[in-house]
Formats: C-alpha cells, sequence, structure tokens
C-alpha cells in the first residue's frame, strides 16, 4: 500500500489483478507516481485509439517523463515479462496502440523540442512532441517539416514514426520515413540504440524502425530533416460531375509533367458533411468530386503548374476550376480537407476508415465499384483521399450498437480490401496495419515473406513482449523455416 | 577463379543452393560485365557473381509511374526507356553510368537528392536471393505502403550483405516540360549557393571540385514549366554576377526531355573512393577539411559534393590510400570534428560511409558505428538470411 502523492491523505492500493507482484510498485519507482496509472476508472480512457470499434484494456498505463524513465520502464517490463504497449496521443487509425493486458507505455509526455539545428536543418525532438509544435518552433528560422497527418493538431511525432505516417502534402515529399534523420529506440529489453539511415556504412535502421508499429521497441528520441518554407504556395479546386473523371484526371496531371504537393479527392458525400459543419469552405454541393491542386515554389514555377494543373483537369471533363484567391481561402480548403474525418460524426457514430494503396490507373476504375459495395450492403460510404498516391480512404458509416450494421461493414471493407489488393495494391498507406488489418496481411504477403518478417521481428524482440498481437499475424505450427 | 554471370535469377538461386553447405567464404557481387575478379581486393573474395546478364525490364507500367527491371540494367539504358513514354529517371543523375542493381545497394547519392528525395525513397520493391538461394520479395509496385516492416530500405545500402538484388522497382517521375542547368565556379561557390537565401532554389544541385586549390564548380539545375526554370535560371545568373562567381550556362535542355547530364572528366586510372556525410550545413567546413589534408598528395584527386543528404564523395588517386584499404585515421577525425559541431555529439556521432569498402574498410566503419547497432545488425543479418561480407556495387 502506498500513499498517493499529490493526495497525502488518501490512502489508495496499489495492486493489479494480471501483474507479478511489485511490479506497479517498481514502476512507479521508476516513472514516478504520478506517472503511473492503474485505477480501472482511469485505464478505460485508454481503451481504444481513434479505431473505436477495436478495444481492450491494459493493466496499467506509464506515462514517462524522460528518456532515463522510459529506458527503467521498458527494462522492466522486459524483466517481469509483461508486454510493452507503445502509445503516442491515441490518434491511429488502425487499433495500434491498444492493449489486451500488459502496460501502455505512453510518450505523450516527453515533449522537449531539444535542438533546432538551423545550420544542418534538422530538428531533435522527444517522441511526445506533437507533429504541429515541429512547425511551430521551426518557423521562425524559415523551416518546416514536410509531412501532415490530416491529425497533426493532436498527434505526436513519435507516432508519426511508428505508423511510418503520411498525409495529403506527401505526394511530392514523401512520407514519414523520408523525413527521419536519426531515432534513438528504446529496444524491447530496454537498450537504448541510435539507429541511422545507414550512412556510417550500416544498414538503414531508421528505415527498419519507421513503420514498426512499436514491434521493434519504444522510439526516444528523433532527428527529423527540416525544409525551407516555400516562397509561394498556390491551391485549386476543379470540380467533376462523375467521380471516374476526377480518377482520370489524377492521372492526367501527373502525365502533364506537373508534381503538386498535394493531389486530394473529396467526394460528394464528404463534401455535404463538410459543408454542413463549422469548417464549411463554401464548396459546391452538387458536384460528385472535388480535386484540391497544391504546388508550391517560386511564384512563377507555382503559376505555370496550376496553369498545366487546371488544363488536364479539364481536358478530363471538369465542370469548373476555382483558385484559392486568397491564404484564408486556400486555408479554408484545407480546413475541410482536413476536418472531413471529425465532420462524418454528424452522419454516424462510427467510421471504418480504409487506407489501401492502388496504382493510381485503377482509380478510375476501382471508385464507382467501392461505391457499388457499399450500396450492395446498405451503408453510407464518404471518400476523401490521397489521390496522388493511389492512397484511397472509403469511410464506411455505420453504429457499433448495431450488430448487424457492424457485421455489413465488416463484410464491405474486406470486399473493398481485397478489390484493391486484387487491383495491385496493398492493405495499408501510411494507417499501419495495427490489430486492425493483422488479418488481411495474407492477402499481399506469402507465408515466407511473414516468416521472414517474423524473424526480423524475433531478432530484436526475443520474448515476444513488444507490442504482441500487432503487425503480423501469428505463426502458424509447422511454418517454421 | 570465375566470374558466375547468371542468366536468370533460377539460375543464381541454383548456384547459390549448392554453395549454401560449403565454407562461408566472401562472395562479392556486382553489375559490371567482368571476366575475372579485378586485382587488388583484400581478402580475395572466393567467388564473384556478375549480375550484368540480368538486365531486362520485368514489368513496365508508364501510367504508374513504375518500373521493375533486372539488377544488371544500365541506368542509362533506364534513363532512356522511360524517357520515350515521357517519364524521367532522376536517379540516372548519379555520376557515372551504374547497373540498377549497384545504385540501389550502394545507396548512391544522386542530383536530385533534395527535390524528389533519395534512392531509399525511388526504390519501391526489389527481389533478393539470399545467401543460401532463397528467393524473397520486398515492397509492392505501390506508391505508399507501411503493411509489415520496410525491408526494402534495408536493402538499400546493404551492398550485398543481405543477398543478391535481382530485380527493382523504381518510381518514376513525369518528365518536366522543361529543364536547365547553371554551373557555377568560384572559390567557396558552395558556401555562397547554400548559405544565401537570396538563391533561387533549384531542384538538382551537386559541386564538384579538384582537391587543390579553392575553386568548386556547383551545378544548379532547374525543372518546371518553361517560364519557371527561364526566369529562375536568369536570376541565379544574376545572383552569381553579384558575387563574382563564374557562370557557365550548360545543358539547355528543351521542353519534354529531361535535363541532359554533364560530360564528365574520366575517372584517374587508381582511384580510391569514399563518401563522408556530413549535415548540409557543414559541406563546406568539411571540404576545407578535406582539401588542407590532401593538399601535399603528389597526384590530386577530386571531390565531388551531393548536397541534399548532405553527402560529400571523395575521390582520389592520391593522398588517400588505394584500393580497398581501411579509411586513414585522418578521415575519421575530420568527420569526428565536424559531428562535433552539432551540439550533442553523443546522439549524432560522426557518419564516414566508405564507397569503395571491402571487408577491409567495413572494418574500419564498424569502428565509428556504435556498438549496439553492430549486434543488432548482426542478429538481423542471420533472420534474413545474408551471409559473410560480400558486395554488390559497380566498381569492381
Amino acid at each position: 500500500m502506498l500513499r498517493s502523492e499529490g493526495m497525502p491523505n488518501v490512502v489508495c492500493m496499489v495492486h493489479s489483478r494480471s501483474l507479478p507482484t511489485g511490479l506497479l510498485a517498481a514502476l512507479r519507482a521508476a516513472a514516478g507516481s504520478d506517472s503511473v496509472i492503474f485505477e480501472p476508472d482511469r485505464l478505460v480512457a485508454y481503451e481504444a485509439d481513434a479505431l473505436t470499434t477495436s478495444r481492450g484494456l491494459p493493466d496499467a498505463v506509464v506515462l514517462p517523463i524522460d528518456r532515463s524513465a522510459l529506458v527503467r520502464v521498458v527494462k522492466l517490463l522486459h524483466e517481469a515479462g509483461v508486454p510493452c504497449i507503445p502509445r503516442g496521443a491515441g490518434t491511429g487509425l488502425a487499433g495500434g496502440a491498444v492493449a489486451d493486458g500488459g502496460v501502455l507505455v505512453c510518450t505523450a509526455r516527453m515533449r522537449w523540442i531539444l535542438e533546432i539545428d538551423v545550420e544542418g536543418s534538422t530538428a531533435l525532438v522527444e517522441p511526445g512532441v506533437l507533429t504541429d509544435e515541429i512547425n511551430v518552433a521551426a518557423d521562425p528560422h524559415g523551416l518546416r517539416y514536410l509531412p501532415d497527418p490530416a491529425s497533426s493538431a493532436a498527434c505526436t511525432i513519435g507516432g508519426n514514426v511508428a505508423t511510418n505516417a503520411g498525409g495529403p502534402h506527401c505526394l511530392k515529399h514523401g512520407v514519414t520515413t523520408d523525413h527521419v534523420v536519426m531515432l534513438e529506440m528504446v529496444l524491447p529489453d530496454g537498450t537504448p540504440l541510435i539507429a541511422r539511415r545507414g550512412d556510417d556504412g550500416g544498414l538503414d535502421l531508421c528505415g527498419l524502425f519507421t513503420g514498426s508499429e512499436g514491434t521493434l521497441g519504444v522510439v526516444s528520441r528523433i532527428r527529423v530533416h527540416l525544409a525551407p518554407v516555400a516562397s509561394h504556395v498556390g491551391t485549386c479546386l476543379a470540380l467533376f460531375d462523375d467521380v471516374a473523371d476526377a480518377g482520370r484526371a489524377v492521372g492526367a496531371i501527373l502525365g502533364a509533367g506537373v508534381v503538386p504537393v498535394a493531389l486530394e479527392l473529396i467526394d460528394r458525400e464528404t463534401i455535404a458533411v463538410v459543408e454542413a459543419s463549422v469548417y464549411a469552405a463554401g464548396l459546391p454541393l452538387d458536384v460528385e468530386a472535388a480535386l484540391v491542386v497544391e504546388c508550391e515554389g517560386e511564384a512563377i514555377q507555382v503559376e505555370g503548374d496550376l496553369s498545366e494543373a487546371e488544363r488536364a483537369a479539364r481536358s478530363c471533363g471538369a465542370r469548373d476550376v476555382r483558385r484559392a484567391g486568397n491564404e484564408t481561402e486556400r486555408l479554408a480548403i484545407w480546413q475541410a480537407r482536413k476536418k472531413a474525418y471529425g465532420a462524418l460524426g454528424r452522419l454516424a457514430p462510427d467510421v471504418l476508415v480504409q487506407d489501401a494503396v492502388v496504382p493510381r490507373s485503377a482509380l478510375p476504375a476501382l471508385l464507382p465499384r467501392f461505391a457499388e459495395i457499399a450500396r450492395r450492403h446498405d451503408l453510407r460510404l464518404a471518400n476523401f483521399f490521397h489521390a496522388g498516391d493511389g492512397n484511397v480512404h472509403p469511410n464506411l458509416l455505420f453504429d457499433r450498437r448495431s450488430e448487424d450494421q457492424v457485421a455489413r461493414v465488416e463484410r464491405a471493407g474486406d470486399e473493398i480490401m481485397t478489390l484493391c489488393v486484387e487491383a495491385g495494391g496493398t492493405i495499408t498507406g501510411e494507417h499501419g496495419v495495427g490489430r486492425d488489418k493483422v488479418r488481411h496481411m495474407g492477402l499481399v504477403f506469402g507465408p515466407d515473406e511473414l516468416e521472414t518478417m517474423r524473424r526480423v521481428r524475433e531478432a530484436i524482440d526475443t520474448r515476444g513482449l513488444a507490442n504482441p498481437g500487432k503487425l503480423l499475424p501469428p505463426r502458424v505450427a509447422g511454418t517454421e523455416r | 577463379m570465375k566470374v558466375f554471370r547468371p542468366a536468370s535469377g533460377t539460375e543464381l538461386a541454383g548456384w547459390l543452393t549448392e554453395r549454401a553447405e560449403a565454407e562461408s567464404v566472401p562472395i562479392a557481387v556486382t553489375g559490371t560485365d567482368l571476366e575475372r575478379p579485378p586485382p587488388g581486393l583484400d581478402p580475395i573474395p572466393q567467388a564473384v557473381i556478375s549480375t550484368h546478364r540480368l538486365g531486362n525490364v520485368v514489368e513496365f507500367r508508364p501510367q504508374d509511374l513504375t518500373i521493375t527491371v533486372g539488377a544488371g540494367m544500365r541506368v542509362s539504358e533506364l534513363a532512356r526507356l522511360v524517357r520515350e513514354e515521357g517519364l524521367w529517371f532522376p536517379l540516372a543523375e548519379c555520376g557515372t553510368d551504374r547497373s540498377a542493381g549497384g545504385l540501389v545497394a550502394a545507396a548512391l547519392p544522386s542530383a536530385f537528392d533534395s527535390s524528389l528525395g533519395p534512392v531509399r525513397r525511388q526504390v519501391l520493391a526489389c527481389t533478393i536471393i539470399t545467401r543460401g538461394g532463397r528467393r524473397t520479395r520486398w515492397g509492392r509496385a505501390v506508391m505508399k505502403n507501411v503493411a509489415g516492416y520496410d525491408l526494402v530500405r534495408l536493402a538499400c545500402g546493404s551492398r550485398g550483405r543481405l543477398g543478391v538484388i535481382i530485380t527493382v522497382t523504381f518510381r518514376l517521375w513525369p518528365c518536366p516540360p522543361a529543364a536547365r542547368r547553371v554551373l557555377l565556379s568560384g572559390p567557396h561557390a558552395l558556401t555562397a549557393l547554400l548559405g544565401d537565401t537570396s538563391a533561387p532554389r533549384c531542384e538538382g544541385l551537386t559541386w564538384r571540385g579538384e582537391v587543390s586549390g579553392d575553386v568548386g564548380t556547383a551545378e544548379a539545375t532547374f525543372i518546371g514549366s518553361a517560364a519557371s526554370v527561364a526566369q529562375r535560371a536568369a536570376e541565379l545568373e544574376r545572383w552569381a554576377d553579384d558575387r563574382q562567381l563564374a557562370v557557365e550556362p550548360a545543358g539547355q535542355a528543351p521542353g519534354g526531355t529531361e535535363p541532359t547530364p554533364v560530360a564528365r572528366p574520366p575517372r584517374p586510372p587508381t582511384t580510391a573512393s569514399y563518401r563522408v556525410t556530413f549535415g548540409r550545413g557543414y559541406l563546406q567546413a568539411g571540404v576545407d577539411d578535406l582539401r588542407e589534408r590532401l593538399s601535399g598528395a603528389e597526384t590530386p584527386g577530386r571531390l565531388e559534393a551531393y548536397l541534399a543528404g548532405g553527402v560529400l564523395c571523395v575521390e582520389t588517386s592520391g593522398g588517400l590510400p588505394a584500393g580497398r584499404r581501411p579509411a586513414p585515421a585522418w578521415l575519421l577525425q575530420v568527420t569526428e570534428a565536424r559531428g562535433q559541431v552539432r551540439g550533442d555529439p553523443r546522439l549524432d556521432e560522426p557518419a564516414i560511409r566508405i564507397d569503395r569498402g571491402g571487408p577491409a574498410d567495413y572494418e574500419a566503419e564498424r569502428r565509428v558505428r556504435p556498438a549496439g547497432s553492430r549486434h543488432l545488425e548482426d542478429r538481423l543479418l542471420e533472420a534474413l538470411g545474408g551471409g559473410e561480407v560480400s558486395w554488390q556495387a559497380e566498381y569492381l
């Protein structure tokens, strides 16, 4: 029994039904008593990430305040044989930061921006720093961090690294892994490790750890690359009466030699819900799809690229192409795009968001088929996605309190996933596999490939305690090499 | 010893399987068509595999901006093929003509790293045959993919340690409507260009200079619409005039083609080549350090910088040990000195990468890499079926 700090007169029981005796006390000693949560009513806050259909409770949550506390905590869990489930801000969409027993290690309180190295164009940050906060710190130096997941105001850079997050502006500039220069990891046994990009003659361990979803350890520090702030940015909105035409226009714009920084598609259903919300940007309600095209560079470069994109969009049947006349209009368009996911809450309490990536040429044929699948299962579908990358996000709306709806959503989701894989695609482009897509891994990887990945995991996580049950399906007996 | 030149992945897999049980010996892999192994390798590889005959197009999807080719295809040939479809392969701008497999295995820097991303971003998938003869495919021909571990990134720069790369799927880019290159020469052209935010931004940037003297030439390449390219190139020329840098317009490509590569001087007959990585802002200081150290060399070599990734390539026929010898201690010191500028030496230890490294240089590299990552790599190599140190690059 320990006294709860800050409440000296209250005596609380420190125990857990599942954790080994003494572990909670050891965790409190290692991380500070106010950094450990074990009370059932407080644990409920951690029962899901942004994929609310996938739930589970940890035995405890630890929120280390710094790197040394993190190392001590991971080491303790390893020695005790207790699963360690890393978590950032819990904005992930794949159930990757959800526990089913074990201890959730949340790095959201490690929030120092340790260095902005202007000359070397990098920033050294702790994992709990919000993605947008890096930009706030870098902006006075004329620098910025390029990847911009739609949840950048709430998600942490540590979570971005764990999932290799993308975002609307990744078409030209690349995703998280393209902007991580160095990672400091705490391996599953508590050993700290500096992982670099292979510039030292070694393997690109940074590339391996980025996107490993906490199955190879917890990230404790990150050095990201910063790029100069764009001198000019221009955005236009191409409006279409047919969603397949919008799909064709994506290829036509790129075929014209223009590589926009962002090339996003928003469909009619999404426009309707966004325009009914506080994020309304004046998008027309009577179009089937809109493409958001953004280009940046010198003023003349932006003008040239947007003109080319406009010509290409019109050649594919765009009804109208509108330019954002000023920064306010441009930000309104992005606000509408980035807040679309939240706005879907107006239509239904739950959303199943898919994240497949398909070859771009398959988009015009696939988009009508997504709609057909949703119709067949009597579900509402909203599309807004990174069309330039072929990274589709068909959002199926439902109410998880209805078993029938959940069953229909799962069937429709599986059909969409299978369709994308058959078109030469993959199951996830930026959200990660988490717990949600483990069952789909067999669609894209053969037994040999999965076995190779398991061996990589086991080489680093020797006791199988790092975020178990995520990323890879369990080995079927008899398939070991 | 003969050089084994498989005509297919199956043939190579069979050859490796036959030898899988044999005593583990160093195998060298090359993309070049060789009759016999070059002299001077230390230790001498017991076998050499040339992927030269694996130079076919496996799948070309212009609409999806992807191409899959055999590892032995020359990058110049690859660039020509995709150009016929109005597409662009920016990695062709990597100094000299390489094989696709060598380019990836050595993760060579290229001129457009800063704007389009380095090799590891341009490679979407690859097929590898492990030391034991097992064929494995990593990645997919799509623009984004976070399903499972990103093993493709491990393959980039693995230099044969994971096995023999036999096919590579590259990301392609639309051919820019116009392209133009401007050459700037003078003392500290590099510092001037990097340090001055008033200089117009370009998409491609490299720098070359002799070891002796303090002069170098920066190559700035602009791509985009014709008007944009013309205006920015003219601005850069004015900017350079104001700073008394010599301006030499070069490679003004007509619309619809990629930038025409600038002719390079031939390499010196015996060359040692090292690749040193600095933070972008420290390149000029790195160049100055190297020049000071090399100033007494009998046969001055040349220095090459790819500015985006902060990569400085050093090529010399004097001053540095020729062939595949360990990196000299002073070279390590130079990088260490620069690394300390970063303020947190423990976290950002200096990096040195020795491009032409065989086993001897591998040992030198191990000196500057933390023990933890070395052990981790050894475990990974075992898990992935890698073997003895071997290397897959162009230089053999």
